[in-house]
């Protein structure tokens, strides 16, 4: 039985996969049938969460709908908020124990972690060896250092990259990245191939005309980091802001404050790593972009907004130019808030970014995910970010019940029926406006506008980590 | 009172809808005239960045969703408060010379008799009074008998007695009572230094020049005051008069039909220099219009401000060269010995909740946290006697809780917190009150405040000590003798106030407040 759920929901995924290019390559669109498959998905984790996922299971004792809930009490009672990730002790970070840790960490995973942890001396080992038993953990941070932690399965990961390259890969061919000949191939592509195969091929493809420029780190298991890295391989050459590692140890314990000398060190090593290094890292950045531009290739660069705006103070410092290639692509993502509080306006950094790289607005893109969802949103040129149809949105009011309607405004949840290995009914600490109708873009169905932090949530994002990192 | 309101038609509930006024340096600013059509457009077609404010040319409106006091939920009515509009220009005073011949010149017991009239005016205008309280209880989140007490309280403070012992105590020096430094030159018995600098002194030619006189001089202030607990505008209005001094009070948007009131009490000895002096006003927070003026270089010599850190920040950023009286937002804590265990557990819960229950939990000295030293067991056990004791408190005095508040709670349950150990009292599946056992660490900026404890157990009531800072305004203690072991290091820590487990809501005039003299800190200590 348990096997056959296990079927039934992969092909639905599949299905919605499917549906999301087709949706996103504007070829037509059956929101009837996405919403009754996405349900369909959704009851199927959930009876899923209520066997194997123990925080998901006592809340739903709690609100007594472990039988078939039904959609809409899903919403009302069993949606966590996402600081269900830091539900666990912070000594136990402190003291290092990471048996404590692994026991938290079984509460929000389908299967149980009883990894070794007699070796493991920070969270960075921690989470490696997660990985080699199967539990992949993303973590992303707030003004606190209070880390919240993500365990996904293997399969989770690997279906979370499958649908993303699925339908940005349309999404993008059909007005921002793609030729003639991509926009006439794509349709057959999306049509013979099964999800898989079409991420697979794209993946192989990759996109060879263009270097990627990342700001951001070698390797690390933060939000954006993890997004750099799957989309790295893509390019004919990438290359990072900082050539050393994005030390979870380290990052907490700058907000935090160092408990003993050993972590002192740790973090005056990171810090000399990332603040002292900044002007050198940004000029050796900027040679690079250069340098791809000079070899005739486009430039992919990616990163948050606080680092956009340094790259572009440091390109002014220099004084030369930075002409890419045309056609070349900008995305930032990772909030707009330092941890500081500095605002950064979209409008001025577009503008800084568009004359500085001489590259036209539409070609500036921007990015909303989470390290709790599964998707990547874009924003599209009518300013909205409208959600594939494989995810549920979900505006919540104040006292947390969900609203209906076609224009929005409140606190940004969803049902993420790609999470099966741990719980993605979720509530995020997001402000949205969320309208559901056809968009100038072409695209139709929820699309969320005005995100902003909720009045009490912790200000978060990796924009907020790189600012901190450089105050 | 009642003359000025029934003239300029003020105060008065009409399809709930207010006409609010404001005293502006003696004089009452009644709003425009606005039917309940148009102010009900104003909040439809007008655009603001605050929900529940508008601001027209010539008037502001405030819009509160109105209580159903038997549901104790929104009854999704509002009601409207409409007042008049307010200039920075008409609320500074720049004549100092003046000041210091009429207002400065003023006698302690001219003060005093002020303060009594405008007491008596209050008393013999009760109906006023009585109405305009129902009507605040409308749209207050406070329980109405704790908004009842408001009133008690402000009638104390207004005693005579009470008001002669505030400035005594707070502007003592040299030994001798505040009132005198109030009313003029003290001369002080000092023994002069002679001068470093040349070496030079230059003799006295006159015996008034011998003499070392120190005086308590008035100043202008400008108090931003907090909405927590409804008697915060009074206190500082208070504290403005009994110092004698030019003051713009701001009013919070949950007190300004009392301030109003109090205005025109005010308003009723209109020639009185205190009365030209004082300003009641509301604006919206962040009206730059308003406050850039108000917080420019000289306009003010001292501002009062009740408000978290951004906003003192904020201020101080925008008045660099103005002196800063801050009180920001504190909270209370109980410390349980395990004696409690042995003398009447239920006893001891009763008291704890007696301070967490400080105007229903919104009061800077409300305790919000429960260290209890006990084991694990008896913690589960302590928890459950004070969520009975909540129960009870429920029973009584049921709460309002805003649906913000309920989301936050159900954020705490199914998030963060999830894997505390939750005793909650419940009407009809709604929290209506309940206690949080925490193992580890709790992020208080979490705690929503309304008849919700955190407990935490420790193994010896020293352990606390780590958790005790600056922001821990006031720690009740149980018992005595744990008390008077641990006062010192408790207070060490920065705590202002340790008390009794159960007295911790202990008030009497001349008392510091977050540590200082607060009058003290609000006239210019002068020599001559």
């Amino acid at each position: 039985l348990i096997a056959n759920k296990a079927k039934r929901l992969n092909a639905i995924l599949n299905q919605l996969m499917k549906i999301s290019q087709s949706w996103a390559f504007r070829k037509g669109f059956d929101s009837e049938l996405a919403r009754d498959l996405r349900h369909e998905a959704i009851l199927l984790n959930h009876e899923s969460y209520i066997q194997n996922i123990p925080a998901y299971a006592k809340l739903a004792q709690e609100e007594k709908c472990t039988e078939k809930p039904g959609i809409i009490n899903i919403k009302q009672k069993l949606m966590l908020p996402d600081s269900i990730f830091k539900s666990y002790r912070q000594e136990w970070l402190d003291e290092r124990d990471y048996g404590c840790m692994n026991q938290w960490l079984s509460g929000l995973h389908h299967k149980p972690v009883n990894m070794d942890v007699r070796n493991i001396k920070s969270i960075d080992d921690w989470i490696t060896n997660l990985k080699r038993t199967g539990v992949g953990v993303s973590y992303s941070s707030g003004t606190s250092g209070c880390f919240s932690f993500v365990p996904r399965s293997v399969e989770d990961l690997d279906r979370a990259r499958t649908a993303n390259t699925c339908y940005i890969t349309p999404l993008l061919a059909y007005n921002t990245t793609g030729t003639p000949l991509m926009r006439l191939l794509m349709p057959m592509a999306m049509g013979m191939l099964s999800p898989r195969k079409f991420a697979r091929l794209t993946r192989q493809a990759g996109i060879r005309d263009f270097d990627g420029a990342f700001l951001g780190f070698r390797e690390g298991a933060m939000g954006n980091q993890r997004l750099m890295e799957e989309m790295a391989p893509l390019f004919r050459r990438s290359y990072v802001l900082n050539d050393t590692r994005l030390d979870a140890t380290s990052l907490r314990c700058s907000r935090r404050g160092a408990q003993n000398e050993e972590d002192q060190r740790l973090v005056d090593v990171f810090q000399a790593d990332v603040a002292g290094k900044k002007g050198q890292n940004y000029a050796k950045m900027l040679e690079n972009i250069n340098r791809s531009t000079l070899e005739g290739q486009k430039v992919f660069i990616f990163g948050a907004p606080y680092q956009f705006k340094e790259l572009c103070e440091a390109a002014t410092v220099r004084n030369i130019g930075h002409c890419l290639k045309r056609g070349s692509l900008i995305l930032f993502g990772g909030g707009w808030k330092s941890f500081s509080g500095e605002i950064m306006d979209r409008q001025s950094l577009v503008g800084l970014l568009s004359t500085i790289f001489d590259t036209p607005s539409d070609r500036i893109l921007e990015g909303y995910s989470m390290t709790e969802i599964s998707m990547l949103t874009l924003r599209c040129e009518a300013g909205r970010f409208h959600i594939p149809p494989i995810i549920e949105p979900v505006v919540l009011d104040e006292s947390l019940s969900p609203l209906e309607g076609r224009d929005l405004d409140g606190t940004f949840g969803f049902l993420d029926p790609l999470a099966a290995s741990y719980p993605g009914f979720l509530i995020s600490g997001d402000h949205v406006r969320m309208l559901d109708e056809e968009c100038a873009c072409g695209l139709v169905g929820p699309a969320l506008m005005n995100i902003r932090r909720a009045a009490s949530a912790d200000v978060k994002g990796c924009g907020g980590v790189m600012g901190s990192l450089q105050a | 009172m009642d003359k000025i309101c029934q003239k300029l038609d003020l105060l008065h509930n009409c399809e709930n809808v207010i006409r609010v006024p404001f005293l502006v340096k003696g004089r009452i600013i009644a709003p425009p005239e606005m039917t309940k059509r148009e102010i009900e457009a104003a909040f439809t077609f007008e655009k603001s960045e605050h929900p529940g404010y508008v601001k027209l040319p010539g008037a502001q409106i405030l819009r509160e969703p109105m209580i159903d006091r038997r549901t104790m939920k929104h009854s999704g009515k509002y009601i409207y408060q409409v007042m008049p509009t307010v200039l920075a220009q008409d609320l500074v005073e720049p004549d100092t010379t003046k000041l210091a011949d009429e207002l400065y010149g003023l006698s302690v017991e001219a003060i005093l008799d002020y303060l009594n009239t405008v007491s008596r005016k209050l008393m013999e205008n009760a109906g006023l009074a009585k109405s305009v309280l129902e009507t605040s209880r409308l749209a207050t989140e406070l329980p109405g008998s704790f908004f009842d007490g408001w009133a008690t309280s402000m009638a104390t403070a207004l005693d005579r007695g009470q008001a002669k012992q505030m400035i005594d105590a707070e502007l003592s020096l040299w030994g001798k009572p505040g009132s005198e430094f109030l009313d003029g030159w003290v001369e002080v018995l000092s023994k002069i230094v002679p001068p470093t600098t040349y070496g030079v002194t230059y003799p006295a030619d006159h015996p008034s020049q011998s003499k070392s006189l120190i005086r308590a001089m008035p100043t202008r202030q400008l108090h931003i005051t907090a909405g927590n607990e409804p008697e915060v505008p009074a206190v500082s209005l208070l504290r403005a008069i009994l110092t004698k001094s030019a003051a713009v009070i701001k009013l919070p948007s949950g007190a300004t039909l009392a301030g109003s009131m109090l205005g025109i009490a005010m308003a009723t000895l209109p020639d009185h220099p205190i009365t030209q002096n004082i300003s009641l006003v509301y604006w919206c927070g962040g009206d730059d219009s308003i406050e850039n003026p108000l917080f420019e270089f000289g306009a003010f010599d001292r501002i009062v401000l009740w408000g978290g850190h951004d906003a003192v920040a904020d201020v101080r950023a925008r008045a660099p060269y103005t002196s800063i009286v801050s009180f920001n937002p504190r909270y209370g804590v109980s410390l349980i010995g395990r004696e409690a265990f042995h003398e009447g557990l239920e006893e001891t819960a009763r008291r704890a909740a007696a301070d967490s229950m400080i105007y229903n939990q919104k009061s800077c000295t409300a305790s919000l946290v429960h260290y209890i030293e006990a084991s694990e067991e008896q913690t589960e056990l302590y928890s459950e006697a004070l969520r009975k004791v909540l129960e009870e408190w429920d029973h009584r005095i049921p709460q309002f809780l805003s649906p913000h508040t309920r989301g936050q709670i159900k954020m705490m349950k199914r998030g963060k917190y999830a894997n505390a150990s939750w005793h909650v009292n419940e009407r009809e599946g709604e929290f209506t009150s309940g206690v949080v056992v925490m193992e580890g660490g709790f992020d208080i900026l979490d705690h929503p405040m309304c008849r919700l404890v955190t407990v935490r157990r420790v193994d010896n009531l020293g352990d606390t000590l780590r958790y005790l800072h600056q922001g821990v305004s006031t720690v009740g203690v149980y018992p005595e003798s744990r008390r008077l072991a641990l006062r010192d290091a408790i207070l060490a820590r920065g705590v202002s106030n340790v008390f009794p487990l159960g007295q911790c809501e202990r008030k009497f005039a001349g008392m510091p407040h977050d540590g200082i003299p607060v009058l003290s800190h609000l006239v210019d200590w002068k020599n001559s």
